[in-house]
């Protein structure tokens, strides 16, 4: 019984509810047979939605911790989550999204820190790039060019040395890297049909982790 | 140590600053470098003017902070152009951040072009699940929004009556940072669809993007260079055309560091074959 | 000269940010967590917003979308470790929603298409260019589809035509690279504007010296 309910229904809730969706798109079946299979996929987005409070909870447990238990070198970082965790709850609550502090906060902190955050990665890519591009073997030298040849076409200094540029970094782009980037399209595709079908068999167990049997 | 020596081992903070001071110079004092338009860019653009007037346009507005000068400046371009057209554009975001930059950025450019809410565009606002959502809206719109991101019942927007889902949408426009959305893209709305496509996107997605081009994505802008490409195809330069003179300059200093460091290391190994 | 307070704000959280390539600091990690906390708040926020006009507000008039709310609340099961496995039901229901969503038409998107658009006249009379693209994007193909068949150990001719994939894949992802870096420089344009303001003049170096201090706080015990 333990087993049947923990893992066997979830198996048998996937193998169902995948093989019907995918069957009623191939096959011509009566329209209340796709009317459900519709139905079914606007439920992935409610989940989904609903769910997402899992990783709110589980974020304000670890720090709430931290906080409480004073962490040595933690708890402080940890207090601050927890505090600014609870801005955007309490300012929907009271003054609503259509207010102009919502969309302060938002513009004056997620998105300042946000866009730095994500900006300082250049910093590893140009030493990552330094380190790298170095053509020590046929495949290195063919990874220097391409990545030079490229970025002379998308920097517009480039076509100011030399007008073949433009020409030859479209070039690699339609053609060889299409290809390259093509067969790996096709691969993958090839490998996730063989996983889903795992999956909607009950072969690969992931979505069933953390059952003891 | 000697000077190959040096130029291979130059500290990575030393690299790092002078990268990010070749960016911020033009920043100060603009180059003015002329930049040519793509034929990937030239084929979002000739699209949109083939439309008939009038036509509905879906648009995946995913602007978020990382992406305000990169894509946003385009995505701007791209608004300004359909609304410009006459077309009718409906916004949605898988992303949280999305629909506050659509708050921020839609509403200036609608009412410089006199468009009205709610007949010449609207604003649905999020949707979670991603490639899930993507296949509810497109199959049925009313079965992932009920209300638009303003409150206001679907059912009392003029534009939400003529489109219920993919069979009245004549274009999808895509604005994106995630590398697995040129896939999803053909497989929810080009396949099944066959709905055309322009994806404006960061580089790495651009490049993934690639092989689904020109048959399934009829247009891919790639980062802050097609944003600029297409401000100027619209003749409204903005902050992307401007940053292109960083990117020059940057990718200038970038290649020729890489191209003195491979003279050194290909010097550095004929070295130790004549000391062999 | 006027006080911009949100301009100074926004010299702070980039500079905060920024003093991490230097040496991780308090007053980074401090930022980093006011991100964390705020974009949490924001995440849950939109997300139930979106979930009760989605599901919670139409249930009047379809009464089925109980069937989603309720599992969509069994995720939270997963918090007790007793009735943990009460989760694997909304998961199933994702898995299954989300594969057969993916997988129904990966056939037609990243294969068959993807062979009509190959599978083109090779030969261009009006353009050399464009012939040998045609041709090198053929070999493409085939050799990086074969690198990544395992079934065959990669030998003799096939150990060439893997070469001949992997050499193509370097291509592209030199390519990649590129446009990677322009990705990057592009939302580093962005952090600079924040910094290079009027403001910056003399916010940057009281942030230079508050980061400097933080370091010799932390080294030193005192935080």
């Amino acid at each position: 019984m333990s087993v049947t309910v923990k893992r066997l229904i979830p198996v048998a809730i996937v193998f169902i509810i995948g093989f019907y969706m995918i069957f009623v798109s191939y096959i011509v079946v009566p329209p209340a047979l796709t009317d459900v299979s519709k139905q079914l996929t606007s439920w992935g987005p409610i989940i989904t939605a609903l769910s997402m409070g899992f990783g709110y909870i589980i974020l304000m447990r670890t720090h709430g911790r931290r906080t409480i238990r004073l962490q040595k070198g933690e708890w402080l970082y940890s207090l601050t989550i927890v505090v600014t965790a609870l801005v955007y709850p309490v300012l929907y609550l009271t003054v609503g999204p259509a207010s102009a502090i919502y969309k302060l906060a938002y513009e004056h902190v997620n998105q300042t820190i946000g866009a730095s955050i994500y900006a300082i990665v250049l910093f590893a890519l140009t030493g990552a790039m330094y380190k790298a591009f170095r053509a020590r073997t046929l495949n290195g030298f063919l990874l220097l060019i391409s990545g030079l040849i490229v970025m002379l076409w998308v920097a517009p200094i480039g076509e100011v040395i030399w007008a073949g540029f433009p020409v030859l970094g479209a070039w690699i782009l339609d053609f060889p890297s299409k290809g390259a980037f093509r067969g790996m399209v096709m691969a993958s595709a090839f490998g996730a049909l063989a996983i889903a079908y795992r999956t909607l068999i009950g072969v690969e167990g992931g979505h069933v982790a953390g059952v003891e049997e | 140590m000697g000077l190959s020596d040096r130029i291979l081992n130059i500290p990575i903070p030393v690299v790092s600053f002078l990268m990010i001071l070749t960016i911020a110079l033009p920043m100060v004092t603009p180059i003015g470098l002329p930049i040519k338009i793509g034929s990937m860019t030239k084929a979002g653009y000739d699209i949109i003017l083939g439309l008939s007037e009038g036509s509905v346009v879906l648009m995946s507005y995913g602007v978020s902070p990382a992406g305000v000068t990169e894509v946003g400046t385009g995505a701007k371009a791209l608004v300004y152009h359909v609304l410009s057209e006459g077309h009718k554009l409906i916004l949605v975001g898988p992303a949280v951040d999305n629909p506050m930059f659509v708050e921020k950025d839609i509403p200036p450019i609608a009412n410089m072009l006199n468009k009205q809410y709610g007949i010449d565009w609207v604003h649905l606002g999020y949707y979670a699940g991603v490639e899930m959502g993507l296949a509810a809206i497109l199959s049925d719109i009313s079965s992932v929004y009920t209300t638009d991101h303003r409150g206001n019942k679907l059912q009392d927007l003029p534009l939400m009556q003529e489109v219920k889902g993919a069979a009245d949408i004549d274009l999808h426009i895509c604005v994106t940072f995630s590398a697995d959305m040129p896939s999803q893209l053909a497989r929810q709305v080009a396949a099944p669809y066959g709905i055309p496509i322009i994806l404006l996107c960061d580089g790495v997605t651009g490049t993934i993007a690639t092989p689904y081009y020109p048959t399934q994505i009829q247009s891919i802008m790639m980062s802050m260079r097609g944003s600029a490409e297409y401000e100027l195809l619209i003749k409204r330069p903005a902050e992307a055309t401007g940053g292109m003179d960083s990117i020059s300059l940057s990718y200038l200093y970038l290649t020729l560091l890489l191209v003195i460091t491979n003279i050194a290391t290909f010097y550095k190994r004929g070295e130790k074959k004549e000391e062999r | 000269m006027a006080i911009d307070a949100y301009e100074i704000l926004a010299v702070v959280f980039a500079m905060a940010i920024l003093s991490w390539t230097f040496k991780p600091n308090p007053v980074h990690r401090i930022v980093e967590s006011l991100y964390v906390g705020f974009n949490a708040g924001y995440l849950l926020v939109t997300n139930m917003r979106t979930a009760y006009f989605s599901g919670i507000q139409p249930l009047a008039t379809n009464v089925i979308l109980m069937i989603p709310l309720i599992l969509g609340i069994l995720m939270y099961a997963r918090l007790s470790k007793k009735y943990a496995y009460v989760s694997n039901y909304p998961i199933a229901f994702l898995t299954a929603i989300g594969l057969a969503v993916a997988t129904r038409s990966i056939i037609q998107a990243d294969v068959v298409e993807q062979i009509k658009s190959t599978a083109i006249p090779l030969i261009v009379p009006t353009s050399g260019l464009e012939t040998l693209g045609n041709i090198v994007i053929a070999i493409s193909v085939v050799s990086s589809i074969f690198y990544f068949t395992y079934a065959t150990e990669h030998t003799g001719a096939k150990g060439i035509l893997a070469k001949i994939g992997i050499a193509m894949m370097m291509v592209g992802f030199g390519a990649n690279a590129a446009n990677i870096l322009l990705s990057r420089s592009a939302r580093t344009i962005t952090m600079l504007g924040y910094i290079m303001v009027p403001s910056g003049i003399y916010v940057v170096p009281i942030m230079i010296v508050i980061i400097a201090l933080s370091i010799y706080a932390e080294k030193k015990g005192y935080i």
